[in-house]
């Protein structure tokens, strides 16, 4: 199967009076038609300036594409024009981001806010934009739909919020979903619903999500396949099963041993030695080298590359790649 | 068993609304009694406006209580002087979420944990600084940290100058309000290890307040679940995970993602919380509890008996405990 998603080698450089901050240094994603991703990683890693880049969401003035492609049904997106951009967004790949908040405009009703993109991207008119929107406020379990079209967004819940933002992301038909720590600001219970409308909807709809967290937790109940983050690259990636039950990169292992459960013995934390490298001065080889308890002369020396170790469980080790 | 360490007895915490007629009022904790014994670790969970962190506030006095008591090692707050009031705050500290805005910024790291020696009457300045060296080796803080600035550290480096100055005064109790909520986990493992060498070294208590079940289980002895400013099940730790009574725990605990767990997550309950001005009539988890009865919508339930370490207020408990009695 074709890949909707695939990113190639892509670097990305922060600009700034210091020098060049290498933030993504050859990240090597694919994504397929229907699947849920989980990405996850610390904060610095670059999973939602992963995300970012897809959407060409970056900075202009001090963030540059410095190398790679990402290819979205097989279109190369990396030099597309703003213009070309925006014809994307929102229709074919639509994003959802932490702070339902900062994304919704304060100033307009929520009505007025799912009808423009219905408008823009479809193309209806105003009334059947407003009974589609009332639709898919229904759709994404908003009790009254006809009511919350007509209250402005600081009236809403912060679950009630994603709803309304995952609503708006969905109604155009989107392929692919980039969800960036969409639970992170609600609390539990809200979470358990809200990545359960996530799963629902775009199972139903056939989209494809890219869910961008910190919590392996998350990953383990709603993900089919995971990818690890590590300052810039992708560590270790495969199914959530494989990943989270038999990591094999040494970053994931101590990830998952740094956790507190929910069950089983109450064990002291192993908690990672170091602190996350500063991408002005990233350590030779393997970024993770400094903090690694197993790292060889050849870690610091050279990067390793991502190769498979098993079916579908890709790691980048050098110890694992030995055995290959 | 020995005395408590802290003791609240039916603490009620209103606050005025402002702007409205009359004397409207929101009561953000309601009859809350709980102990805590020296040496322990008491949890308090619950979501956001449940009230946890205004009950940890109240306890360091940032915020004076409406109603009930406190009593530290069975002196009422209330009724201490000005200066005795001030002893006994000493002993209590608290550390906050967010480091970078609970620390200074112009101020050196030195002079942060300093402060409280100096407000406290330590005169020598040589003393001082000696102490405050002790202080920061005890979260693993070298001498080169004494002149550095808040936003020259990492958010865990913050956290524990944080943790620092709570120690600085020789406390016995510190309240934890959501200390690694804004860290990562790799940081978040050293912060709870070094919370945990910390209280087996000083012989500390917690006030542990989060909302992250898994963290709150690690650390714990006890823990009390909060729902819109009260109690609803407290209990030994192991026992509140293994067998929890009250509907809202059952809930929380299904769902919190778990590590261990594949299956897709369990939506025990469409509804939000609703709002602590306009709460629900009887017990106020009914709008949104499975069991709901006629009962529940028209009378709060006590919390009640389970053993000696577990209290849960719920009316479809008794029913229960009284068909299994019925049995025998």
């Amino acid at each position: 199967m074709e890949p909707l998603l695939k990113i190639k080698d892509l670097h990305v450089d922060f600009l700034s009076y210091a020098g060049a901050a290498r933030a993504l240094n050859g990240i090597d994603l694919d994504l397929f038609p229907g699947e849920f991703l989980g990405l996850v990683g610390e904060s610095g890693s670059g999973k939602s300036l992963t995300a970012n880049s897809v959407l060409g969401l970056l900075p202009l003035k001090n963030a540059a594409i410095a190398k790679g492609s990402i290819l979205f049904e097989g279109e190369e997106l990396v030099g597309k024009s703003e213009r070309e951009y925006q014809a994307l967004r929102g229709k074919k790949i639509s994003m959802v981001f932490q702070e339902p908040m900062n994304a919704l405009n304060p100033a307009f009703k929520i009505g007025s806010q799912v009808t423009e993109i219905l408008k823009l991207h479809q193309g209806v008119t105003a009334k059947k934009a407003r009974t589609e929107a009332v639709s898919w406020l229904a759709r994404v379990r908003i009790p009254h739909p006809e009511e919350i079209m007509n209250v402005y967004p600081f009236e809403l819940s912060g679950g009630m919020r994603q709803r309304v933002l995952l609503a708006m992301a969905l109604s155009c038909g989107s392929k692919l979903l980039l969800a960036d720590e969409p639970t992170t600001a609600l609390d539990v219970s809200i979470q358990a619903q809200i990545l359960r409308l996530i799963r629902d909807t775009t199972d139903s709809l056939g989209t494809s999500v890219l869910l961008i967290t910190h919590d392996l937790a998350v990953v383990a109940q709603t993900c089919q396949r995971v990818a690890v983050m590590y300052s810039g690259n992708i560590v270790e990636s495969g199914p959530v099963r494989k990943v989270l039950r038999q990591p094999r990169h040494p970053y994931t292992k101590a990830l998952l041993q740094a956790l507190p459960h929910l069950d089983g013995p109450i064990k002291a934390l192993q908690s990672i030695p170091g602190t996350v490298p500063n991408l002005l001065t990233p350590p030779s080889g393997c970024r993770f080298h400094p903090r690694c308890s197993v790292a060889e002369k050849r870690c610091q020396a050279d990067r390793p590359k991502l190769l498979s170790v098993a079916e579908n469980h890709y790691v980048a080790c050098w110890r694992e790649s030995h055995h290959v | 068993m020995s005395k408590p360490i802290l003791s609240l007895r039916e603490v009620v915490k209103e606050f005025p609304i402002r702007g409205a007629r009359g004397n409207l009022s929101f009561r953000a904790v309601n009859h809350v009694s709980l102990d805590i014994f020296p040496g322990e670790t008491v949890g308090l969970v619950g979501e956001s406006g449940c009230g946890k962190s205004t009950l940890g506030y109240m306890v360091m006095d940032l915020q004076p209580i409406t109603q009930g008591e406190i009593l530290f090692e069975g002196q009422k707050l209330a009724d201490a002087s000005k200066v005795e009031r001030r002893k006994l705050q000493a002993k209590i500290q608290i550390v906050f979420q967010d480091p970078q805005s609970s620390l200074n910024p112009r101020f050196r790291i030195g002079q942060i944990v300093e402060e409280p020696l100096r407000l406290n009457g330590w005169r020598d300045k040589r003393e001082r600084k000696n102490l405050v060296l002790q202080l920061l080796s005890k979260v693993s803080l070298g001498e080169e940290y004494l002149r550095r600035y808040p936003h020259e550290l990492s958010g865990g480096q913050r956290q524990r100058v944080a943790i620092a100055r709570a120690l600085s005064l020789n406390p016995q109790l510190i309240v934890l309000d959501e200390p690694t909520s804004a860290l990562d986990v790799s940081v978040q493992a050293q912060i709870l290890n070094l919370l945990r060498e910390l209280q087996q070294n000083l012989k500390l208590s917690y006030l542990f307040i989060s909302h992250n079940l898994a963290v709150i289980r690690h650390l714990s002895s006890k823990v009390a679940v909060m729902y819109l400013g009260q109690i609803v099940e407290i209990s030994g730790t192991d026992d509140l995970f293994a067998k929890p009574l009250h509907p809202y725990t059952k809930m929380l605990l299904s769902s919190v993602p778990n590590l261990n767990d594949e299956r897709p997550l369990e939506v025990a309950v469409e509804s939000e919380m609703p709002s602590a001005m306009h709460p629900p009539s009887g017990c106020s988890f009914h709008p949104r509890c499975p069991q709901a009865s006629e009962l529940c919508r028209q009378f709060n339930p006590e919390l009640q008996r389970v053993n000696d370490l577990h209290w849960v207020s719920c009316h479809n408990f008794s029913q229960k405990e009284e068909e299994t009695k019925g049995d025998a």
